[in-house]
């Protein structure tokens, strides 16, 4: 907000319409319904003339068939005339609102302001200060008296226009005929087959080719009843591979050089967004019909706030930055989705040196503005006859302090970039064509240069142009796929023309770098000596001259200040750039690689030594389990070999007592029976019948009583026996148990221990990796807020930062 | 056959009528851009976006419906001039009966 003396605020009316210009486009608007009234009244007068030459039925009907539309086109003027004069008396009341704040401004404030020093300057401090909120309160009520009367002026203006409704009902076309006809139905599906999600290069190439049949008429028919025609780009390529099939610079100059006058006059007029958008027709005819879209959509509210704040910001990027500031153009402008649009500064049609610059992270046309602030300095360096190109034609990441909000990580992976790439290799390659294609030109050197994410992008263009370019520059890059390209060599720039620069007060840039570790693909840094760049310096190393870089802005601030960005003015980068751009790139000291690139070698370096010692500690417990393992199985063995020995010692003892006592056992038996048999057969031989018979009979009985005896006495015996074997059974499985239960938890105090170690290793090794992650997304919040922090030392932070990696090496 | 004409005076008239009215579409296409310009004009104020919903809901559409009467009018002669010359009387009648 503009500060006016005593607080006054008058921002309520700082932007106060043009009013001449709202009085002209009035009466245009009024004009252009007066010409559709002139030519249904020249139609109604040619039909009059029916009657003569016609002789049949309906003939009152037919005849008056354009009466209808004469009425409704009398209508539509009586509307427009509406507009015009709530218009002018919006204008009229604009003037005078401009006049009263003007006089405010510049008269009655300062008059106010002596007058109030005047009495104030012999006032104590508290009449001072009534003094003063007394001017104050009245100058404020004055300048709000012109908010108020604005206000009510636009209201006026709103209540006319909510007076106008529908004059005409709509009718449905009958005939293959002016906006009904074929021709331009046909032209309605191929342009909706074209700009349909995922239309492939050949229905774009269908939609043109209709195109180049229509006549003039025609295309006014599909503009007129197809207003959605009018502002839609055509798509661009996504793939490298729809390079091949989308067409291209060489294809659209052949299309419109192919056209007739009125045809082009009438596409321009008719359908800008496609005639802005086509690679291979003139800048100049674009930026026409780009301004004609851009007209189209302002303000139009089917399209968000957000596309249209983006819109009004294109629009006031196109002003001159001053007189001599070279022409600006808008050589491509899709207002779709996120608006995208590439602005020029200088005479792109003939210029001899022509560079693209391609912005990163946080571009986008919401801030054409900024950005053309930007490209105006490079402008302003190149030579005379060059000109300088504003790409904004990719959708950017968002800034990653969004992580905090939106959650953005996009600027850690590549996918924009590589879509982006497709669009700028097209964008290219268009324009070497385009010169190319037009008899009176020739094709310029060619340069561009890329900031932050915009180099991941150039990367991914330049390794899929089919025309090289004369120089690239990188400048805070983000890092490059490396499958796109891991060295500068393999991008199609004349020459070896590879040029990069990091600044060590750069704190992005290497963020992004590393960070992309995080995202989809890892991604390389240009300046690093590996990559084969010429890598300049931006930190004062070298011969030219101007101030080391002090953060990763591509301008850091006004030129009163300490911050020195890369295409700053002054800066030691911005001088190397424009060396380049302008041919003397040999002059220039190169370095080996950047003093960052050589600090994240460090840092890599300690990482991975970090990263060696977790893999020694895990092999040393690989090794420790593993001595572990054998030892258990030598103690096992060990114990099991000491029972099998005394269980094999208690078997012998024992199969050798039950073998003495089945021994002594069978000899008692044996003598027992012999004895008996002696006795009995003594007995039989020597004792009467019934005596032997008997004694007989009492030997039987008492032998069956000593067998009952001695087998009861050899069970006894056996139960005995078996008891000692039980018990020696007993006692080896409680040995075995004994020993396997002291090495089980032998095990299972080693697994434990083991466990443990490895469970400490993997915590630290993930605390390791999670404090990395922390600390890459604490460093950018912190780098952030700290560079935006008067009297940040960013040295002094980085030496801190050293000792605190040097306290890591014992890892 | 009922209908009499005067072919070559009817073609005439005809190719008269279509120079105008294959034309208007052109006035439409400029009407809108005279719309744009004026809420161009009209900058950051409310009345652009007012303006612009103007153009789009009432202007636009009034404009290409008188377009489409003055095109089934024209079409409608044609079409009878063509069935006459055809000799089908019905195809004649057809194209009459469309002619609004």
């Amino acid at each position: 907000m503009v500060y006016y003396p005593l607080g006054v605020d008058l921002s309520a009316t700082d932007e106060l319409p043009d009013a001449e210009a709202v009085r002209t486009a009035a009466g245009t608007l009024k004009d252009a319904a007066q010409d559709v009234y002139d030519h249904v009244e020249a139609a109604h007068t040619t039909w009059a003339g029916l009657p003569g030459v016609y002789d049949g039925p309906g003939e009152p009907a037919l005849f008056a068939a354009f009466a209808r539309p004469l009425t409704d086109a009398e209508d539509l003027l009586g509307s427009a005339e509406t507009v015009r004069t709530a218009a002018r008396a919006l204008a009229t009341a604009i003037t005078s609102l401009k006049t009263r704040r003007t006089t405010l401004r510049d008269t009655t404030l300062p008059a106010k302001e002596a007058e109030v020093d005047r009495a104030t300057d012999a006032a104590d401090p508290l009449h001072h200060q009534l003094i003063v909120a007394l001017a104050r309160a009245e100058l404020q009520g004055i300048a709000d008296g012109i908010a108020e009367d604005w206000e009510a002026a636009q209201d006026d203006y709103d209540t006319a226009l909510d007076g106008i409704a529908r004059t005409a009902t709509d009718t449905t076309a009958h005939f293959d005929y002016g906006t009904n006809s074929a021709a331009v139905s046909t032209a309605r599906e191929l342009f909706e087959a074209a700009t349909r999600p995922g239309a492939t290069g050949a229905d774009v190439s269908a939609y043109y080719a209709h195109l180049a049949t229509l006549t003039p008429e025609q295309i006014e028919a599909l503009g007129a009843a197809h207003p959605e025609t009018r502002a839609t780009a055509p798509p661009l390529p996504v793939t490298a591979a729809d390079l091949d099939t989308f067409p291209g610079g060489r294809e659209g100059a052949a299309w419109w050089n192919g056209l007739g006058e009125e045809a082009r006059a009438a596409l321009l007029a008719t359908l800008p967004a496609l005639v802005g958008n086509t690679q291979g027709v003139p800048y100049a005819t674009r930026d026409a019909a780009n301004r004609t879209t851009l007209a189209l959509v302002l303000d139009d509210p089917s399209y968000t706030a957000e596309q249209r704040a983006a819109y009004r910001n294109i629009r006031e990027a196109l002003l001159p930055a001053g007189p001599d500031s070279g022409p600006r153009g808008l050589l491509s402008f899709s207002p779709d989705g996120r608006p995208l649009a590439a602005v020029s500064i200088g005479d792109v049609d003939h210029a001899g040196n022509v560079t693209f610059s391609v912005s990163g992270m946080g571009s986008g046309t919401h801030n054409t503005t900024g950005e053309m602030d930007n490209l105006q300095d490079v402008y302003d360096g190149l030579g005379p006859g060059s000109a300088a190109v504003l790409w904004l034609g990719y959708d950017s990441p968002d800034l990653p302090q969004h992580l905090d909000t939106a959650g953005s990580p996009e600027v850690l992976n590549v996918a924009q970039a590589d879509v982006g790439g497709t669009a700028l290799a097209h964008a290219l390659d268009g324009f070497h064509e385009t010169r190319s294609a037009h008899g009176d030109r020739e094709v310029p050197q060619v340069n561009v240069v890329a900031h932050s994410y915009g180099t991941t992008t150039a990367a991914y263009a330049l390794t899929r142009t089919e025309h090289a370019v004369d120089h690239f520059v990188m400048y805070g890059s983000a890092g490059i796929d490396p499958g796109a390209a891991d060295h500068a060599s393999d991008f199609n720039v004349r020459d070896g023309n590879v040029w990069a620069t990091l600044a060590y007060k750069d704190p992005w840039a290497p963020i992004g770098q590393v960070g992309s570790f995080f995202g989809d693909v890892p991604r390389i840094s240009p300046t690093d000596d590996a990559f084969g760049a010429r890598v300049f310096s931006s930190d004062g190393e070298g011969n030219i001259p101007g101030h080391a870089g002090t953060g990763h802005d591509q301008v850091a601030g006004s030129a009163n200040d300490d911050g020195w960005g890369y295409i700053e003015p002054g800066s030691q980068s911005y001088n190397s750039i424009m060396a380049i751009l302008d041919g003397r790139g040999e002059s220039i000291e190169l370095i080996g690689q950047s003093r960052r690139d050589t600090m994240i070698e460090d840092v890599t370096a300690r990482v991975r030594s970090i990263e060696e010692a977790y893999q020694n500690v895990q092999q040393g417990i690989d090794d420790a389990q593993l001595r572990g393992n054998a030892r258990y199985d030598a103690f096992q063995d060990a114990v099991s070999g000491y029972v099998d020995r005394q269980q094999d010692g208690a078997n012998a003892a024992v199969d050798g007592t039950q073998r003495r006592v089945d021994s002594a056992v069978d000899r008692g038996q044996d003598g027992a029976g012999s004895l008996i048999d002696r006795l009995q057969s003594g007995a039989t031989r020597h004792l009467p019948g019934p005596v032997s018979t008997l004694v007989n009979g009492g030997v039987d009985a008492g032998q069956s009583v000593l067998d009952a005896g001695i087998d009861a006495g050899q069970h006894v015996v056996n139960r005995g026996v078996d008891a000692g074997q039980g018990l020696v059974n007993l006692a080896v499985d409680g040995l075995q148990g004994a020993g396997h239960g002291g090495l089980e938890a032998l095990q299972d105090l080693g697994n434990g221990g083991t466990d443990a170690l490895q469970g400490g290793a993997e915590r630290v090794h993930d605390g390791l990796v999670e404090a990395g992650k922390d600390a890459v997304t604490g460093t950018r919040r912190v780098v952030e807020h700290l560079t935006r922090t008067e009297g940040f030392d960013v040295e002094a932070a980085m030496d801190r930062g050293r000792k605190f990696l040097d306290g890591l090496n014992p890892l | 056959m009922k209908y009499e004409l005067d072919v070559g005076g009817m073609r005439t008239l005809l190719n008269t009528l279509d120079t105008t009215v294959l034309d208007l579409p052109q006035d439409v296409v400029a009407l809108e851009d005279a719309v744009a310009a004026l809420k161009g004009a009209l900058g950051g104020s409310r009345g652009a976006a007012r303006t612009e919903r103007l153009g789009e809901d009432v202007l636009g559409p009034d404009g290409l419906a008188v377009v489409v009467r003055c095109e089934n009018a024209a079409a409608a002669g044609r079409g009878v001039l063509d069935a006459v010359v055809d000799g089908d009387e019905r195809m004649a009648d057809d194209a009459r009966a469309k002619a609004s």
